[in-house]
């Protein structure tokens, strides 16, 4: 809860409709004192009066001042939306959250019937009610709480199902809570945050409901106030003098839109709503070379270039600060060879699928991606536009994610997605498409290709789902293919499996494979050349055998030394202390001074250059310097 | 290395079977077999590490031991009594003896609680401490896992993974359990975090004679922190020995695959590697049936 | 596909039969005699029991139950208390008046909805969601029978485009019955648009941030096709659903909307039913509705699979 107030910051909205609403319990409290008239008799003599400096907002047809009215219906309308989400609360709340822990039959049974309660119209539903109870406004207000409670019952039910499945939860249980304990301190707050946004937006609900009853003469009955009779009353007349139907109508709205406005207000503070998408990704940009940086070889480190990368950087917008942007990846260069197999690896928050996937022009908007240079297959990209990175993605760039049962859409079938690209990009018929998929498929050793083409995603285990992409990413032949993470989701058996299928398809074709990856394993077990990125930077890069076997980065070492190998264990497990920092977080020196057993006083300022070695380059002060990198005892 | 221990948790022949959502009205039920025949045996101060891949029902395995999974057959012993969790005094006693840490650091600490209240929450349910006991070992607790006083008023959202886990580790050695089920506790974390966070493990039930049940999909992590090892694949425990035994001498196919499947670091011996695991896979798949 | 059809239609059945008992045993609760509506102030009770021999309530509930459902069964929903009119005539007569005002309501609030909700997603964030987002708000906050009156004032007795009131069956022609509902239409489908609006805004938000658009995207697809063929259709569920209850809520909505153009809807007929206490017409208000909303329902639930095949298989 306490998180609350950091994220009202900087929402106006909150205070001046909140401001409003307060004013108006205010206004509706002290109706007598504030209203300048009796709102029950009016002046027959001085009947459908326009505003004048005695009644501001005129008279009605019977004389009685309209400000008057609007005052004392506005302490009806509250008082009455009070009541109806007092009873939705009280009696949905509860219901609501034991329903949705406990489950079972009665959980059952109880939501079919909220469920056919709600999908009955809702004005019906309550009249019904009203013909037993008879009319009048808090009856009527009670019958209206009692259908919200339905709503109030489903949310929190549909809430608690879901926190209840929290491990946070699960662990008060081991722990012995009780339900009580449970429902109270653990499930409730989870609630709470769609909760009062509900509420919020019921009062508003409630307040067009006491009109809307008590236009129909089914609420507040006469000759008392409220804005819904005003209406009915405005109406009679309404074709000779049309200005009392304003004012309540603007009382409704006005009441409504506060409501409204806050509780949207609220959903947007507990919830931040994500914005930026992949549809609005922007192209690189072209930056100048900064004279402060180092100057940076810009030799190609591999023999036949298809892609050069030099000083890209990407940053994000910081979430919940306008105006400040929070670097992700700063100043990469590299290079990817054609026909070569290069692995960028690193840990979590240290840029590498950022890096890849800025490559492809994928990186979801409002992000900034900015480089010196990207040339692909000899064409310049720094400074290109959306089109023309899309039709590098159409033919020549291929992706493969991490988790195939997310990348492949739900509601179409295997065979739409495969032939998609060829079909709208390539210009093949759907047959040929249908064909060339179904050869990929057997490709990528899928059975029964034509069968399975017909099939939904969710009929595919997680290898085979992985084998579709992966046909999907090379049906347009690209000259590069970009795998992210692409076993990371799979078990440990079906890995392999996915590792020699692209190794084996990669000779085939001759493409250049960019694999990330955390794991050093599939470094090891498929790639040539590899890119280390610690902290948004690169920090070493060379061949796959000198750097696993002679890391020249401390912070590789540390990494190498912390993978698991099954031997027998000797001694305490090496490790790397400290935590990698957050994005953005970097402090100054080298990104790595804080974790490293071997840093100097030197390495906490100024930055840190990347020294070329024969074969690679390592981002460290002590380059040159004989370290004990490959010690295990250093990295106990 | 493994004097004989007392068993401190038992299971013996455990079946749990779910459900199958019906494909149709009228269509009769069928059923998922998730744990078939499974024993197993925790010593007082040993660690017993379960491997398995997806849908290999060691999770389910861990809801069972955790008294959060309903048994079609078979029972839980603890310290060679029968868990009866229908009985409040054995509940209580059993819900102070056996506590959790999961896989993932984020959803598995209450955000709308602080790192203090959090810690002090097993404690205050076992009712045994008075408050100003609890506040003590809530500070003991936090120098052990290597939190900072200052930081006991924070909410979760404020740490990093690793420092989530440390947390939770903490809030599961509140009570003075005798058994904690760590459920992946490391598969989340970075390389670099999680021999952090194993030490930190080891480092505890070398003090305190905790007991582990350390599930996890890889067998090396599983190696280093283990006393014993079950292989878990479709329901069944297929193997189960000394750690050092069962990685170096594999005796079910499963459990080789399964070795050989992990890949090595070490690009010089990657080539060698790939062929033995094509053999071994080919040679299960004869035996089992395809593996995907 | 056609086994999941039967069996939502075979599930309908059990629920017309519940509402229709409930139905009757809230009427039979009431409170409200009809014979004072009938006898007027201060009758003697000798006329009320007259009065209540004559119209059968003087006898045990539940054999007046299964009388009243035996005629139902067979089509036959008992008769006016004051018009002596067959329910199913008075019904009849009404129904169309409010279906036209629902459809005619929905398909406003689809084509205010829709486009504006769709345009926000594209932009969200932005200035041009923004104010469509505020727009929205807005128009959501005005109270329908509000609007009705404001439309009236200004379109029918200033302009004199549309008539003010009074409903023209479409039997009549059809230029005029759209004439007639133009303007309710309007009035119920404005702020059920802004509902349709916001859901379709977040509903689409929510598919853009999927992995799978990056994949349709990493494929070099156009924008305007990943759009248009993938993400709405991935959007759609959560619409359908929100419209489904718009669907409810515009039958409601028509109640207030249809007296106020002194239409002689449903609405009409069962609120002048419950202030008089006529209860046959209230109970077959209830059940006629009742079975209105079930085959929305189910056409709900058949577009569900359609949508989403996760459902269509299992």
């Amino acid at each position: 809860m306490s998180v609350l107030p950091r994220r009202l910051r900087g929402r106006a909205v909150i205070p001046v409709a909140g401001g409003f609403l307060l004013l108006l319990i205010l206004v509706a409290f002290a109706a007598p004192l504030v209203a300048p008239h009796d709102p029950t008799t009016g002046d027959l003599m001085r009947p459908a009066q326009l505003p004048s400096g005695q009644h501001w907002l005129g008279t009605d047809s019977l004389g009685r001042d309209v400000l008057s009215r609007i005052v004392y219906g506005a302490r009806v309308a509250l008082l009455a939306a009070l009541v109806a989400v007092g009873v939705a609360v009280v009696i949905g709340l509860p219901a609501g959250l034991v329903l949705g822990y406990r489950g079972g039959w009665a959980d059952r049974i109880v939501l079919r019937a909220a469920e056919g309660v709600n999908a009955m119209p809702f004005l019906l539903v309550a009249i019904t009610f009203i013909a037993v109870l008879g009319p009048g406004l808090f009856k009527s207000m009670a019958v209206v709480g009692v259908v919200y409670a339905v709503m109030v019952l489903r949310l929190v039910r549909g809430e608690t199902l879901a926190a209840r499945e929290e491990l946070y939860v699960t662990g008060a249980v081991v722990a012995g809570a009780s339900t009580a304990r449970i429902l109270w301190r653990h499930l409730l707050p989870a609630v709470a945050p769609s909760l009062i946004v509900l509420v919020t937006t019921m009062f508003a609900t409630s307040i067009v409901a006491e009109a809307t009853l008590s236009y129909l003469g089914l609420g507040t009955q006469p000759p008392d106030a409220s804005w819904g009779n005003m209406l009915a009353d405005a109406q009679q007349t309404a074709f000779a003098h049309w200005f009392p139907a304003i004012p309540p109508g603007v009382a409704i709205l006005v009441t409504v839109l506060a409501f409204n406005l806050l509780g949207d207000g609220l959903r947007d503070a507990f919830a931040r709503e994500a914005t930026g998408s992949v549809l609005d990704a922007r192209p690189p940009a072209v930056t100048e070379p900064d004279p402060s940086l180092p100057d940076e070889p810009s030799t190609p480190d591999a023999p036949d270039t298809l892609v050069a990368v030099r000083g890209l950087s990407v940053s994000f917008p910081a979430p919940g600060e306008r105006g400040r942007w929070v670097p992700a990846v700063t100043d990469v260069s590299f290079d990817i060879g054609r026909g070569e197999v290069v692995s960028l690896v690193g840990e979590s928050g240290s840029g590498k699928s950022v890096t890849a996937m800025a490559l492809a022009g994928l990186v979801p908007a409002p992000a900034v991606v900015e480089a010196r240079s990207i040339t692909f297959d000899g064409r310049e990209l720094a400074g290109t536009d959306a089109r023309t990175m899309r039709t590098l993605r159409a033919g020549s760039i291929g992706v493969v994610f991490q988790d195939p049962l997310k990348a492949l859409n739900p509601a179409f079938t295997v065979g739409t997605q495969l032939t998609e690209g060829l079909r709208v990009v390539h210009g093949m018929s759907t047959q040929d498409a249908r064909r060339a998929a179904a050869e990929w498929l057997d490709r990528v050793r899928i059975p029964d290709a034509t069968h399975r083409l017909r099939q939904y995603p969710h009929e595919f285990s997680g290898g085979m789902a992985q084998r579709v992409m992966i046909a999907m990413a090379l049906s347009a032949e690209p000259a590069l293919l970009i795998a992210d993470e692409p076993t990371t989701a799979l078990d440990v058996t079906v890995q392999g499996e996915i590792l020699d299928l692209l190794r084996e398809l990669q000779e085939q074709t001759g493409m250049s494979l960019l694999i990330i990856t955390h794991d050093q394993g599939v470094v090891a077990d498929l790639a040539e050349r590899v890119l280390v990125m610690y902290a948004g930077e690169l920090v070493e890069r060379g061949r796959v055998a000198d750097v696993l076997t002679g890391p020249r980065h401390p912070y590789t070492a540390g990494l190498i030394a912390s993978v698991p190998r099954n031997r027998r264990r000797t001694g305490p497990l090496p490790r790397v202390r400290g935590v990698v920092p957050a994005a953005g977080r970097w402090g100054e020196g080298c990104r790595f001074h804080d974790r490293c057993p071997f840093a100097l006083p030197a390495c906490a300022t100024g930055t840190v250059a990347l020294h070329t070695l024969d074969g690679g380059a390592s981002r460290c002060l002590r380059t040159g310097d004989d370290l004990a990198l490959a010690d295990p005892a250093v990295w106990r | 290395m493994n004097p004989p221990v007392d068993p401190l948790l038992s299971v013996e022949d455990v079946h749990v079977r779910f459900a199958r959502r019906r494909r149709g009205f009228w269509r009769p039920r069928t059923w998922h077999t998730a744990l078939s025949e499974v024993s197993l045996t925790i010593g007082a101060g040993q660690t017993v590490g379960l491997v398995g891949e997806s849908g290999s029902g060691k999770s389910t395995l861990a809801r069972v031991v955790l008294g959060l999974q309903p048994r079609d057959q078979g029972q839980v012993r603890l310290r060679g009594e029968e868990v009866d969790l229908t009985r409040p005094d054995t509940t209580r006693a059993f819900r102070r003896a056996v506590q959790a840490v999961f896989q993932d650091p984020y959803g598995s600490l209450n955000p709308t609680m602080t790192v203090a209240t959090i810690l002090d929450e097993p404690m205050r349910i076992a009712g045994e401490l008075s408050t100003r006991d609890r506040q003590d070992r809530v500070r003991e607790l936090a120098e052990l896992v290597g939190l900072t006083a200052d930081q006991l008023d924070r909410y979760p959202y404020q740490f990093s993974g690793g420092q989530r886990q440390r947390i939770a580790i903490a809030r599961a050695l509140a009570p003075a359990p005798d058994l904690v089920v760590l459920d992946e506790p490391v598969s989340a974390l970075d390389v670099s975090i999680q021999s952090q966070v194993i030490d930190l493990l080891e480092r505890i039930q070398a003090t305190t004679g905790v007991s582990y049940l350390f599930i996890a999909h890889d067998l090396a992590v599983v190696r280093h922190i283990s006393h014993r090892i079950a292989v878990m694949y479709r329901g069944r425990i297929v193997e189960e020995g000394k750690a050092d035994q069962v990685c170096d001498e594999p005796s079910h196919p499963y459990t080789r695959l399964l070795l050989a499947s992990a890949l090595d670091a070490d690009p010089t011996t990657s080539a060698r590697r790939r062929e033995r695991r094509r053999g071994l896979a080919r040679a299960f798949a004869d035996e089992f049936g395809a593996h995907t | 596909m056609l086994r999941v059809v039967l069996t939502r239609i075979l599930l309908v059945v059990p629920l017309i039969i519940v509402v229709s008992t409930v139905a009757f045993f809230l009427g039979a609760l009431s409170p409200i005699d009809p014979a004072d509506s009938i006898l007027g102030p201060d009758p003697t009770q000798a006329q009320v029991d007259a009065v209540h021999a004559q119209l059968g309530l003087d006898r045990p509930v539940t054999t007046q139950f299964f009388e009243w459902a035996g005629g139902a069964v067979t089509g036959d929903l008992g008769a006016s208390l004051f018009s002596h009119e067959p329910v199913t005539d008075l019904l009849a007569r009404a129904l169309p008046v409010t279906l036209s005002l629902t459809l005619g309501g929905l398909l406003i609030s689809l084509l205010l909805g829709l486009p504006v909700g769709i345009f926000s997603a594209l932009r969200a964030g932005r200035l041009g969601d923004r104010i469509a987002t505020g727009a929205v708000t807005f128009w959501q906050a005005v109270p329908n029978f509000w609007l009705a009156l404001l439309l009236i004032l200004f379109f029918a007795v200033n302009l004199g485009w549309f008539p003010a009131v009074g409903y023209t069956p479409i039997s009549e022609g059809v230029g005029d019955w759209l004439r007639g509902i133009t303007l309710p239409s309007l009035a119920l489908g404005v702020s059920a648009g802004a509902v349709v609006a916001r859901q379709t805004r977040s509903a689409l938000i929510g598919v853009l941030q999927q992995e799978y658009v990056r994949t349709a995207m990493a494929q070099g697809l156009s924008r305007r096709r990943v759009v248009g063929k993938y993400a709405l259709r991935n959007a759609a569920v959560p619409v359908v659903t929100v419209v489904a209850f718009e669907v409810a809520g515009l039958f409601g909505g028509s109640i207030v909307v249809e007296r106020m153009f002194s239409m002689r809807g449903f609405g009409t007929v069962a609120i002048d039913a419950v202030l008089r206490r006529d209860p046959d017409v209230v109970q077959g208000v209830i059940v006629v509705a009742a079975a209105v909303m079930l085959v929305v329902q189910l056409l709900l639930d058949l577009s569900y699979a359609w949508f989403n095949p996760k459902v269509r298989l299992s």
